[in-house]
């Protein structure tokens, strides 16, 4: 592949449905479900305990408000322990605690948020030929400091905030998270087809809004 | 007159440079069929804003996974315990 960036990727929490259809749950997290049920509370701390950081992170950077981050957080996780008799092992454990989390976010976000800010002449423009109108600015190699660097995760933390918390929700899951496209289409509720769209018009008009912060385009 | 242009463009196993922008996520994924990503990698060979723009696509990504996390604080990790313990109990009275 030219120019190969890898993809920095967190390791993906979430457990993948084994190919012949099998329970895609582990077999720890079964047990622990089981005793759940039985009405050992406790068992959900420990169910639960892998995945809160980062379901309390991905919640943070939909909700964007900390105090208002917890609550969501709070919410979720007691819906989760509520509706947990109606899981069915069809996705991975963390993937459907993650579904929970980021409906409770964005419903929250829908119910909160003023507009968010993409223009839409941030995205790269083609003439006639299909080719760029404008010069493509490269901010490849200023990345490489590491003081533009961390200017530019800043820039890009304030960048994400402005996109709409379902792409925004997307982008994290994927790019910050590891999730596969299918994950994020099961947490989000979107289509694989829908999540890919989004996530590739968001990392345009993000690439878009570091370019003009680097000098360019 | 955009149409003609892409088509043709096609027809002569050439790609545009809208076409490589929309085809960027699957290429990174390495999931592109791959007689296409060699005609991708093609036109960002000779292309230099395409190229540009692919690397900068690639550097966003990184960046993405290089954003602070916050660990969540323990006042809320307790916080939803005790009311997880509480919800239990009200389910059991």
């Amino acid at each position: 592949m030219l120019a190969a960036v890898r993809l920095h990727r967190r390791a993906a929490f979430a457990t993948r449905v084994p190919v012949d259809g099998g329970p895609a749950i582990r077999r720890d997290e079964a047990a622990l479900i089981a005793k759940v049920h039985a009405g050992d509370v406790t068992a959900f701390e420990d169910l639960i305990k892998p995945y809160e950081g980062r379901v309390y992170q991905t919640v943070l950077r939909i909700v964007q408000n900390p105090a208002e981050a917890a609550d969501v957080y709070q919410e979720a996780l007691l819906a989760a322990f509520e509706k947990l008799a109606s899981f069915e092992a069809k996705s991975a454990f963390g993937t459907w605690l993650y579904r929970i989390a980021v409906n409770y976010a964005l419903m929250h976000r829908r119910a909160t948020a003023r507009a968010p800010t993409v223009l839409e002449e941030d995205l790269p423009k083609f003439n006639w030929l299909g080719m760029h109108v404008r010069p493509v600015a490269d901010f490849a190699e200023s990345a490489e400091d590491p003081a533009e660097r961390s200017e530019l995760r800043r820039a890009l933390s304030e960048a994400l905030a402005l996109l709409p918390a379902v792409d925004r929700a997307v982008v994290w899951l994927k790019d910050a998270e590891g999730l596969s496209h299918e994950e994020i289409a099961t947490a989000t509720g979107l289509t694989v087809s829908a999540t890919r769209s989004r996530l590739h018009r968001s990392r345009t008009w993000l690439r878009a809004r570091l370019g003009t912060f680097a000098g360019g385009h | 007159m955009k149409r003609v242009a892409g088509t043709m463009m096609r027809l002569l196993g050439k790609r545009t440079c809208e076409d490589v922008v929309a085809v960027l996520c699957e290429y990174y994924e390495g999931t592109l069929e791959p007689k296409l990503a060699a005609i991708i990698e093609k036109h960002l060979r000779g292309c230099a804003d395409c190229e540009a723009f692919a690397r900068t696509y690639g550097e966003v990504v990184k960046l993405t996974g290089e954003l602070p996390t916050e660990v969540i604080p323990e006042e809320l990790r307790l916080r939803v315990r005790s009311a997880l313990r509480e919800r239990s109990a009200s389910r059991r009275s």
